[in-house]
Protein backbone atom coordinates (compact mmCIF):
# COMPACT_ATOMS: atom_id res chain seq x y z
CA UNK A 1 0.00 0.00 0.00
CA UNK A 2 1.61 3.17 -1.02
CA UNK A 3 2.11 6.10 1.52
CA UNK A 4 -0.29 7.96 -0.62
CA UNK A 5 -3.27 5.77 0.01
CA UNK A 6 -3.17 5.78 3.33
CA UNK A 7 -2.37 9.89 3.50
CA UNK A 8 -4.84 11.61 5.27
CA UNK A 9 -6.81 9.01 6.50
CA UNK A 10 -4.65 8.95 9.97
CA UNK A 11 -5.46 11.24 12.26
CA UNK A 12 -3.12 13.05 14.64
CA UNK A 13 -3.93 15.02 18.45
CA UNK A 14 -0.19 16.43 18.35
CA UNK A 15 2.96 16.29 17.53
CA UNK A 16 5.62 17.31 20.41
CA UNK A 17 9.28 18.50 19.76
CA UNK A 18 12.69 18.30 22.39
CA UNK A 19 15.09 20.75 22.90
CA UNK A 20 18.14 19.98 21.52
CA UNK A 21 19.78 17.27 22.45
CA UNK A 22 23.23 14.55 22.08
CA UNK A 23 22.67 11.61 20.72
CA UNK A 24 24.82 8.49 22.20
CA UNK A 25 25.34 4.63 20.76
CA UNK A 26 26.82 2.70 23.57
CA UNK A 27 27.78 -0.55 21.75
CA UNK A 28 28.77 -3.98 22.80
CA UNK A 29 28.41 -3.92 26.17
CA UNK A 30 28.78 -7.27 28.08
CA UNK A 31 25.63 -7.21 29.79
CA UNK A 32 26.71 -9.01 32.66
CA UNK A 33 29.14 -6.40 33.67
CA UNK A 34 25.97 -4.10 34.51
CA UNK A 35 28.20 -1.02 32.87
CA UNK A 36 24.83 0.18 31.47
CA UNK A 37 23.20 0.12 35.02
CA UNK A 38 26.60 1.97 36.79
CA UNK A 39 25.99 4.69 33.21
CA UNK A 40 21.95 4.98 34.07
CA UNK A 41 22.95 5.81 37.88
CA UNK A 42 25.44 8.17 36.67
CA UNK A 43 22.98 10.12 34.42
CA UNK A 44 20.66 10.24 37.81
CA UNK A 45 23.40 11.26 40.23
CA UNK A 46 24.52 14.21 37.83
CA UNK A 47 21.34 14.83 37.36
CA UNK A 48 21.05 14.59 33.41
CA UNK A 49 18.10 14.00 32.18
CA UNK A 50 17.37 11.30 29.47
CA UNK A 51 14.62 11.88 27.52
CA UNK A 52 15.14 9.26 24.89
CA UNK A 53 16.70 5.76 25.31
CA UNK A 54 16.21 2.41 23.54
CA UNK A 55 17.92 -0.54 24.77
CA UNK A 56 18.58 -3.91 22.83
CA UNK A 57 20.36 -7.11 23.78
CA UNK A 58 21.87 -9.90 21.90
CA UNK A 59 23.98 -12.71 22.81
CA UNK A 60 25.26 -11.20 26.23
CA UNK A 61 25.66 -8.15 24.25
CA UNK A 62 24.05 -5.09 24.94
CA UNK A 63 23.85 -1.94 22.90
CA UNK A 64 21.94 1.17 24.46
CA UNK A 65 20.69 4.54 22.64
CA UNK A 66 20.40 7.67 24.13
CA UNK A 67 19.79 11.15 24.16
CA UNK A 68 21.34 13.62 27.27
CA UNK A 69 20.25 17.59 26.59
CA UNK A 70 22.69 19.67 24.65
CA UNK A 71 24.35 20.75 27.32
CA UNK A 72 25.23 18.12 29.13
CA UNK A 73 27.25 16.18 26.16
CA UNK A 74 30.53 17.39 28.31
CA UNK A 75 29.41 15.96 31.60
CA UNK A 76 28.34 12.50 29.61
CA UNK A 77 31.90 12.51 28.16
CA UNK A 78 32.86 12.02 31.84
CA UNK A 79 30.77 9.78 32.78
CA UNK A 80 32.04 7.81 29.50
CA UNK A 81 35.44 8.26 30.43
CA UNK A 82 35.08 6.91 33.76
CA UNK A 83 34.40 3.61 33.03
CA UNK A 84 36.22 1.76 31.34
CA UNK A 85 34.21 -0.88 30.18
CA UNK A 86 33.22 2.01 27.80
CA UNK A 87 36.40 1.78 26.05
CA UNK A 88 35.92 3.32 22.47
CA UNK A 89 32.44 1.60 22.68
CA UNK A 90 30.62 4.39 21.91
CA UNK A 91 29.50 7.03 19.38
CA UNK A 92 28.28 10.56 19.93
CA UNK A 93 26.29 12.87 17.37
CA UNK A 94 25.45 16.17 18.72
CA UNK A 95 22.60 18.41 17.47
CA UNK A 96 20.08 16.26 17.73
CA UNK A 97 15.95 16.31 18.04
CA UNK A 98 13.17 14.26 19.14
CA UNK A 99 9.78 14.70 16.99
CA UNK A 100 7.06 13.40 18.63
CA UNK A 101 3.74 12.31 16.82
CA UNK A 102 0.93 11.17 18.97
CA UNK A 103 -1.34 9.24 19.24
CA UNK A 104 -0.20 6.14 17.22
CA UNK A 105 -3.11 4.15 18.55
CA UNK A 106 -1.36 1.25 17.77
CA UNK A 107 -1.70 1.89 14.18
CA UNK A 108 1.18 0.49 12.31
CA UNK A 109 0.24 2.47 8.88
CA UNK A 110 1.14 5.73 10.98
CA UNK A 111 4.93 3.95 11.75
CA UNK A 112 4.42 3.25 7.71
CA UNK A 113 3.64 6.98 6.97
CA UNK A 114 5.95 8.70 9.45
CA UNK A 115 9.33 6.72 7.67
CA UNK A 116 7.98 7.60 4.43
CA UNK A 117 7.37 10.91 4.78
CA UNK A 118 10.67 11.57 6.45
CA UNK A 119 12.92 9.48 4.14
CA UNK A 120 10.93 11.33 1.03
CA UNK A 121 12.23 14.76 2.67
CA UNK A 122 15.45 13.27 3.42
CA UNK A 123 16.06 13.42 7.05
CA UNK A 124 18.34 11.77 8.42
CA UNK A 125 16.45 9.32 11.38
CA UNK A 126 18.94 8.06 14.14
CA UNK A 127 16.56 5.91 16.09
CA UNK A 128 12.75 5.78 16.53
CA UNK A 129 10.38 4.49 20.13
CA UNK A 130 7.36 3.92 20.83
CA UNK A 131 5.60 4.52 23.65
CA UNK A 132 2.00 4.38 25.57
CA UNK A 133 0.83 7.14 23.45
CA UNK A 134 3.45 8.66 20.91
CA UNK A 135 5.74 7.68 18.53
CA UNK A 136 9.32 8.98 18.48
CA UNK A 137 11.65 9.75 16.30
CA UNK A 138 15.64 11.31 16.31
CA UNK A 139 16.62 13.41 13.34
CA UNK A 140 19.00 16.58 13.23
CA UNK A 141 17.75 19.43 15.46
CA UNK A 142 18.37 21.99 12.73
CA UNK A 143 15.95 19.78 10.94
CA UNK A 144 12.61 19.83 13.25
CA UNK A 145 10.53 21.96 11.32
CA UNK A 146 11.47 20.39 8.17
CA UNK A 147 10.62 16.99 9.82
CA UNK A 148 6.76 18.66 11.11
CA UNK A 149 6.17 20.23 7.51
CA UNK A 150 6.80 16.92 5.95
CA UNK A 151 4.61 14.56 8.28
CA UNK A 152 2.15 17.57 8.18
CA UNK A 153 1.53 16.80 4.11
CA UNK A 154 0.71 13.11 5.40
CA UNK A 155 -1.87 12.96 8.72
CA UNK A 156 -4.66 14.79 9.62
CA UNK A 157 -3.91 17.46 11.95
CA UNK A 158 -6.14 19.41 14.69
CA UNK A 159 -7.00 22.90 13.37
CA UNK A 160 -4.72 25.78 14.58
CA UNK A 161 -2.22 22.70 14.82
CA UNK A 162 0.92 24.06 16.30
CA UNK A 163 3.59 21.94 17.55
CA UNK A 164 4.40 21.60 21.32
CA UNK A 165 8.01 23.12 21.72
CA UNK A 166 9.61 22.69 25.30
CA UNK A 167 9.87 26.23 27.42
CA UNK A 168 11.21 25.14 30.62
CA UNK A 169 13.22 22.20 31.86
CA UNK A 170 12.51 20.04 34.74
CA UNK A 171 15.45 18.32 36.66
CA UNK A 172 14.95 15.03 38.39
CA UNK A 173 15.87 14.80 41.95
CA UNK A 174 19.03 12.10 42.46
CA UNK A 175 18.11 9.27 43.41
CA UNK A 176 18.30 7.46 46.76
CA UNK A 177 21.23 4.93 47.67
CA UNK A 178 20.28 1.53 45.81
CA UNK A 179 17.20 3.44 43.69
CA UNK A 180 18.18 2.23 40.59
CA UNK A 181 18.20 -1.50 39.62
CA UNK B 1 -28.05 4.99 35.00
CA UNK B 2 -26.05 7.84 36.32
CA UNK B 3 -25.04 10.14 33.32
CA UNK B 4 -21.44 9.58 32.43
CA UNK B 5 -19.46 12.47 33.69
CA UNK B 6 -16.86 14.50 31.38
CA UNK B 7 -13.33 14.52 32.04
CA UNK B 8 -11.12 16.98 30.23
CA UNK B 9 -7.18 15.69 30.74
CA UNK B 10 -4.76 18.47 30.07
CA UNK B 11 -0.83 17.89 29.82
CA UNK B 12 2.10 18.49 27.53
CA UNK B 13 2.85 14.80 28.11
CA UNK B 14 1.03 12.60 25.87
CA UNK B 15 1.79 9.29 27.85
CA UNK B 16 0.28 10.87 30.85
CA UNK B 17 -2.67 12.05 28.91
CA UNK B 18 -3.05 8.99 27.80
CA UNK B 19 -2.62 6.47 31.02
CA UNK B 20 -4.72 8.54 32.88
CA UNK B 21 -7.68 8.50 29.98
CA UNK B 22 -7.37 4.75 30.18
CA UNK B 23 -7.57 4.45 33.70
CA UNK B 24 -10.48 7.32 34.19
CA UNK B 25 -12.58 5.15 31.03
CA UNK B 26 -11.96 2.28 32.75
CA UNK B 27 -13.81 3.69 35.43
CA UNK B 28 -16.68 4.58 33.02
CA UNK B 29 -15.93 8.22 32.98
CA UNK B 30 -16.02 10.33 29.50
CA UNK B 31 -12.82 11.82 28.76
CA UNK B 32 -11.25 14.97 26.52
CA UNK B 33 -8.16 15.59 26.13
CA UNK B 34 -6.00 18.55 25.43
CA UNK B 35 -2.15 18.97 25.16
CA UNK B 36 -1.95 22.96 26.56
CA UNK B 37 -3.42 25.37 27.81
CA UNK B 38 -4.92 27.37 24.84
CA UNK B 39 -6.32 23.66 22.98
CA UNK B 40 -7.94 23.36 26.63
CA UNK B 41 -9.85 26.26 26.61
CA UNK B 42 -11.08 25.25 23.86
CA UNK B 43 -12.63 22.14 24.31
CA UNK B 44 -13.58 23.59 27.42
CA UNK B 45 -15.75 26.10 25.64
CA UNK B 46 -16.92 23.54 23.41
CA UNK B 47 -17.50 20.49 25.48
CA UNK B 48 -18.17 21.80 29.10
CA UNK B 49 -16.01 19.12 30.91
CA UNK B 50 -17.53 18.21 34.72
CA UNK B 51 -14.15 18.13 35.77
CA UNK B 52 -10.75 18.82 34.85
CA UNK B 53 -7.39 17.42 35.35
CA UNK B 54 -4.60 20.04 34.49
CA UNK B 55 -1.25 20.22 34.47
CA UNK B 56 1.16 23.20 35.62
CA UNK B 57 3.63 23.46 33.41
CA UNK B 58 2.51 23.99 30.13
CA UNK B 59 3.54 25.66 27.13
CA UNK B 60 1.68 28.77 25.23
CA UNK B 61 -0.82 28.51 28.47
CA UNK B 62 0.38 27.82 31.98
CA UNK B 63 -2.28 25.47 34.16
CA UNK B 64 -2.13 28.14 36.65
CA UNK B 65 -2.64 30.90 33.88
CA UNK B 66 -5.78 28.67 32.68
CA UNK B 67 -7.00 27.33 35.98
CA UNK B 68 -7.70 31.41 36.66
CA UNK B 69 -9.05 32.22 33.75
CA UNK B 70 -11.63 29.39 34.50
CA UNK B 71 -12.29 30.39 38.01
CA UNK B 72 -12.84 34.10 37.04
CA UNK B 73 -15.89 33.32 34.27
CA UNK B 74 -19.09 32.89 35.53
CA UNK B 75 -19.79 30.48 32.96
CA UNK B 76 -17.13 27.90 34.02
CA UNK B 77 -16.33 28.68 37.43
CA UNK B 78 -18.10 25.27 38.51
CA UNK B 79 -15.82 22.84 36.52
CA UNK B 80 -13.84 21.10 38.99
CA UNK B 81 -9.74 21.57 38.52
CA UNK B 82 -7.71 19.04 40.02
CA UNK B 83 -4.16 20.78 39.66
CA UNK B 84 -1.31 18.59 38.81
CA UNK B 85 1.96 19.77 40.41
CA UNK B 86 5.23 18.30 39.42
CA UNK B 87 7.19 21.24 40.51
CA UNK B 88 5.92 22.83 43.92
CA UNK B 89 8.25 22.26 46.12
CA UNK B 90 11.32 21.44 43.77
CA UNK B 91 11.45 24.82 42.08
CA UNK B 92 10.49 27.07 44.19
CA UNK B 93 12.03 29.96 42.73
CA UNK B 94 10.65 29.90 39.41
CA UNK B 95 6.63 31.19 38.40
CA UNK B 96 5.69 28.10 38.94
CA UNK B 97 5.21 28.19 43.06
CA UNK B 98 2.57 26.51 45.08
CA UNK B 99 1.91 30.05 46.36
CA UNK B 100 1.01 30.56 42.69
CA UNK B 101 -1.18 27.83 43.16
CA UNK B 102 -2.98 28.72 45.86
CA UNK B 103 -4.25 31.87 43.93
CA UNK B 104 -6.17 30.01 41.11
CA UNK B 105 -8.68 28.52 43.45
CA UNK B 106 -8.01 24.99 42.19
CA UNK B 107 -10.34 22.71 44.09
CA UNK B 108 -7.54 20.50 44.90
CA UNK B 109 -3.74 19.28 44.21
CA UNK B 110 -2.10 16.36 42.93
CA UNK B 111 1.77 15.54 43.09
CA UNK B 112 3.27 14.22 40.45
CA UNK B 113 4.50 11.62 39.94
CA UNK B 114 0.81 10.79 39.70
CA UNK B 115 -0.51 7.78 41.85
CA UNK B 116 -2.98 6.70 39.54
CA UNK B 117 -5.54 5.09 42.23
CA UNK B 118 -4.91 7.97 44.70
CA UNK B 119 -5.91 10.23 41.54
CA UNK B 120 -9.39 7.77 40.66
CA UNK B 121 -10.32 8.11 44.55
CA UNK B 122 -9.72 12.28 44.31
CA UNK B 123 -11.78 12.42 40.90
CA UNK B 124 -14.69 10.02 43.13
CA UNK B 125 -14.76 11.98 45.66
CA UNK B 126 -15.54 15.26 43.58
CA UNK B 127 -18.52 14.06 42.65
CA UNK B 128 -19.94 12.80 45.60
Amino acid sequence: MAAQSVRKIISLDGIKLSQELTWLHLQDLIAETDAHLYFVRQLSQDQINLPFIITHCWAGRLHLCCCVPAEDENRLRGILRSENSFGRRFQLVGSVGLISMFPHRNDLRLLYVLIDALKAASLTVYGFASSISSLTFVTDYAELDSAVAAIKQHVDLPRGFVPLRPEFRIRQRPLSPGGCR
Amino acid sequence: MPEQKLILVVDDDPDLVESVSMKLESQNYRVAKAYDGVEAWEKIKKEMPDLIILDVMMPRKNGYELCREIKQDPKYKHIIVLLLTAVADAVSDTSYTHMDGKTTLADDFIPKPIDLDKLMALVKEQFE
